[in-house]
């Protein structure tokens, strides 16, 4: 119980950030999360929701960026590493949260370890080398493009025995 | 017998009830007339003559009182006051008890009395003496009239049913796979056609044309059975749809008898009577429904004063309403009361310690609302009978998320409150096997599960680095299933251990698990983008007690149990599969040596004597010939003879099997230059496979 009332205090005050420093009003809103020891930022309109990540099984015979499935109000949704597809290296021992994507009709969770806030998207951002990240802030953090993100063939599992 | 008979006795009075109850309202707000009286009487003398054919005596007393309730108000020695209303529902009430908990579970005496009590004084004398004793012959009911278009039929029929579609499904999914590897197979031998340049290469083309045909035929074949299987699904879902009417109607005596309690005024009005939804879906609603109606009625509507007060009318309006939207189908329960008090939602959640005080302070309304199916949280100030217990809301949640559906709320604060449930229309249920591996569930469809055992280490073969079980006259490879998984290490216990066998077509495969859990029915649903396909899962569905089963693809399973064998130590890689060839008229036989050399990997042909062995191996490289002596056409001896002076064939080693030990036999197959000679006595794998790994 104790865990849901730090959830919900911490979803609370996530909401409750104002769009302080603004140099863009009305501008993109980025949700921000740690994944492993990286900071995550997703466009806020991608994400549909943050839950806890209770009701997950690991999926077997399957690529290592994918991390399971889990139990999405009935449905079963597939949790993708984003760390580990970004980065190479995945996400360590059991994430927290699943942060629920949503793009072109693709849903999918990324299991996330901490929630950061909300933050409007920085302006400038350092470009990468990667199809589906549009580029890192100046504190480090990675603003992944969900709709490339979703689309992406690195994400697909495709495979026959 | 009884027990179907009483079976069928039950749903009809269920339905009679139900008949008789929406008439009383009809009649009670005064939208029937006299006819409704007729036809009430009716109803009640069917229970009766119905009840007393299952020789349930106590409810056909009762359905005897109901019905002379009904007559003296036909013939205007009574009135249909409140009290009399009240008297029919107490009878109703007590027959589905009766039904429900057996015959004593009514106080029929008590009942008897009141209801003569009523009709004594209201003029008639006789009243009494009608209740004891039966009618007269001539009463009983004529048998309703059996329409011509509709027939009932057992529901459990139609649940068994749908469990063999949802088999059937998963059948189809793996047959087409297979019609894709026989494909693949294909290529890979139009490809060694473009390599070989022999004399046997027009040869080849004919057979590979050939092969090419009944393969593209039974692609054919397969797209049919594929349409007619979604067909079948199609019209089996729709046998098991009902119209929410069924559901909707039976919450009028509810809203009536709520309303009444709490001194309200509420009109219930029903829209879309006639959307359909999956039985089994109305069933599961039924509660969460009953639920939020009670709600809307016991939070959500004010008394006729408040109301009043509001400047609302007095009579408030409870509305359920259903309609479909693609495959889904959208279920509201709307009410014009009060709304929902957020406030009272806040200090509620405060009070159960769901959330802090810091928290809850700074939440938004919608945050606040979306609390209202939290466990413990109610805006009801005291305990009632059917709503207010803190666990409701939570509940329909449940029940909603449990059904594939979602609830959403939608809250007009001195307005009213609107709960929308959106379900799927239908569900298909797979029976699955539930194993634990490595403390993961996981489930095999049940029809591809030949049977589960208990193997002891003695009866475990180690063969070439492989385990084998010997299981009704097959050799049968046993792998772990966490190692085909990718969860753990090939190595099998040398303890006793479980094994469920699978099989495939015709191929069979054990698989030892940790643990055998349970049976059970799930919805397996397949993934979709990005887990276009994944290897050896079907797909995930999710049990009855909330966990992920993970739903495994027996096809695959199968496939990659054959085809990646724990490697064995010392050994180096293992080298290109040889092929051999198995000449044997008989089919049982030819069938068991086929499945014994593909389960040590072998790649297998078969020809049924010696004349189509001979084709075979002019237009394909053999590596070994296995042969039976008496043959039809050209028998062993003649086929061996004819290999060993075949100028490209003659490096082929052959080896004779047979059932009877014949030295001469012996002496001759060695004259005509048979490699080995085996007697099979009750068939030995192991002296035939070291045979064949000798010589190849």
């Amino acid at each position: 119980m104790s865990g849901e009332a730090e959830l919900l205090k911490k979803r609370a005050r996530l909401y409750a950030q104002p769009p302080a420093c603004s140099d863009m009003p009305g501008g993109d809103l980025i949700a921000v999360f740690r994944i492993g020891g990286s900071r995550y930022g997703f466009g806020i309109k991608h994400v549909n929701c943050i839950k806890p990540l209770d009701r997950f099984a690991p999926l077997p015979c399957s690529p290592p960026f994918v991390y399971g499935v889990a139990n999405l109000r009935g449905r079963i949704c597939p949790l993708i590493d984003v760390k580990k597809v970004v980065e190479g290296e995945g996400i360590e021992g059991k994430a927290r949260y699943m942060v629920v994507l949503e793009a072109d009709g693709v849903k999918v969770g990324v299991p996330a370890d901490e929630i950061v806030g909300i933050f409007p998207k920085p302006r400038e951002l350092k470009s990468c080398d990667s199809e589906f990240v549009e580029g890192m802030s100046d504190d480090g953090t990675i603003v992944v493009n969900v709709e490339s993100f979703l689309r992406s063939e690195a994400i697909i599992v495709s495979e026959e025995v | 017998m009884l027990e179907q008979l009483l079976e069928v006795f039950k749903s009809e009075a269920e339905e009679h009830i139900q008949r008789i109850t929406q008439m009383m309202l009809q009649l009670e707000k005064g939208e029937a007339g006299e006819e409704a009286l007729e036809e009430l009487f009716r109803e009640a003398h069917s229970l009766k003559g119905a009840a007393r054919a299952v020789e349930l005596e106590r409810i056909s007393e009762t359905a005897h009182l109901i019905e002379t309730i009904f007559s003296k108000i036909k013939s205007k020695e009574l009135s249909l006051s409140d009290e009399i209303v009240e008297l029919v529902y107490e009878g109703l009430d007590g027959i589905a008890q009766m039904l429900e908990r057996g015959e004593e579970g009514f106080d029929l005496e008590g009942y008897a009395s009141k209801v003569n009590g009523v009709l004594s004084g209201s003029s008639s004398e006789d009243a009494e003496e009608r209740s004891i004793t039966p009618s007269p012959k001539a009463e009983e009911p004529k048998p309703r009239p059996i329409s011509e278009r509709m027939m009932k039929v057992d529901v459990s029929k139609l649940d068994l049913l749908m469990e063999r579609v949802g088999e059937l499904v998963t059948l189809r999914v793996t047959v087409e796979e297979r019609v894709k590897e026989a494909i693949r197979i294909l290529r890979s031998f139009e490809r060694i056609y473009r390599s070989i340049d022999c004399g046997l290469r027009d040869e080849f083309k004919e057979a590979i044309s050939e092969l090419r045909r009944f393969i593209f035929n039974l692609r054919a074949d397969c797209f049919d059975i594929s349409s007619l299987t979604k067909e079948i699904e199609e019209g089996v879902k729709s046998l098991r749809l009902q119209p929410v009417s069924f559901l909707f109607n039976s919450f009028d005596r509810m809203v009536r008898d709520l309303a009444k309690r709490e001194g309200k005024k509420v009109r219930f009005e029903k829209a879309g009577m006639e959307t359909e939804l999956d039985r089994k879906i109305l069933e599961e609603l039924r509660e969460p429904m009953a639920h939020l109606i009670s709600n809307a009625i016991h939070h959500g509507i004010e008394t006729p004063e408040e109301r009043k007060k509001a400047g609302k009318p007095e009579e408030g309006v409870v509305k359920v309403a259903a309609r479909s939207q693609g495959d889904k189908v959208l279920i509201e329960v709307e009410d014009d009361g009060r709304g929902i008090d957020l406030e009272k939602v806040r200090e509620s959640a405060l009070r159960s310690g769901i959330i802090s005080r810091e928290a809850a302070e700074e939440m938004g309304d919608e945050e606040l609302l979306r609390l209202i199916f939290k466990q413990g949280v109610s805006t009801a100030e005291e305990v009632t009978e059917i709503s207010g217990r803190g666990v409701g809301l939570n509940a329909v949640w449940d029940k909603v998320e449990k059904l594939k559906g979602s609830v959403a709320v939608e809250n007009r604060p001195g307005k009213g409150c609107k709960f929308t449930l959106c379900l799927p229309m239908t569900i298909v249920t797979t029976k699955v096997l539930v194993v634990k591996v490595g403390g993961a569930m996981f489930g095999i469809p049940a029809s591809f599960v030949e049977r589960t055992l208990l193997v002891k280490p003695e009866e475990v073969r180690r063969l070439d680095g492989r385990t084998v079980i010997l299981y009704e006259d097959k050799a049968i490879e046993l792998v772990p299933l966490a190692w085909l998984l990718e969860m753990g290490e090939p190595e099998i216990e040398e303890e006793e251990f479980k094994a469920v066998i699978i099989s495939s077509g015709s191929r069979s495969v054990g698989l030892a698990v940790d643990d055998l859990m349970r049976e059970e029915e799930v919805v397996v649903q397949g993934f979709e983008r990005p887990l276009l396909r994944v290897r050896n899962v079907l797909g995930a569905a999710i049990s009855a007690d909330g966990r992920i089963i993970t739903v495994l693809n027996p096809g695959d399973l199968v496939r990659s149990a054959l085809k990646r064998r724990p490697s064995f130590k010392g050994k180096p890689e293992k080298p290109e599969p040889k092929t051999i060839l198995v000449v044997e008229d008989s089919v049982t036989t030819r069938t068991l040596e086929r499945n014994i050399l593909e389960s040590f990997g072998y790649n297998v042909l078969v020809a049924r004597d010696g004349a189509e062995a001979k084709e075979i191996l002019q237009a394909v490289n053999c590596d070994l010939v296995v042969s039976d002596i008496q043959m039809p056409n050209v028998d062993g001896f003649e086929l061996t003879a004819w290999i060993k002076n075949h100028p490209n064939l003659k490096h082929i080693p052959v080896i004779l099997v047979t059932s009877l030990e014949s030295e001469e036999d012996k002496k001759k197959g060695l004259e005509v230059g048979a490699d080995a000679y085996i007697v099979k006595s009750g068939f030995d794998h192991e002296k035939l496979l070291e045979t064949i790994k000798r010589l190849i």
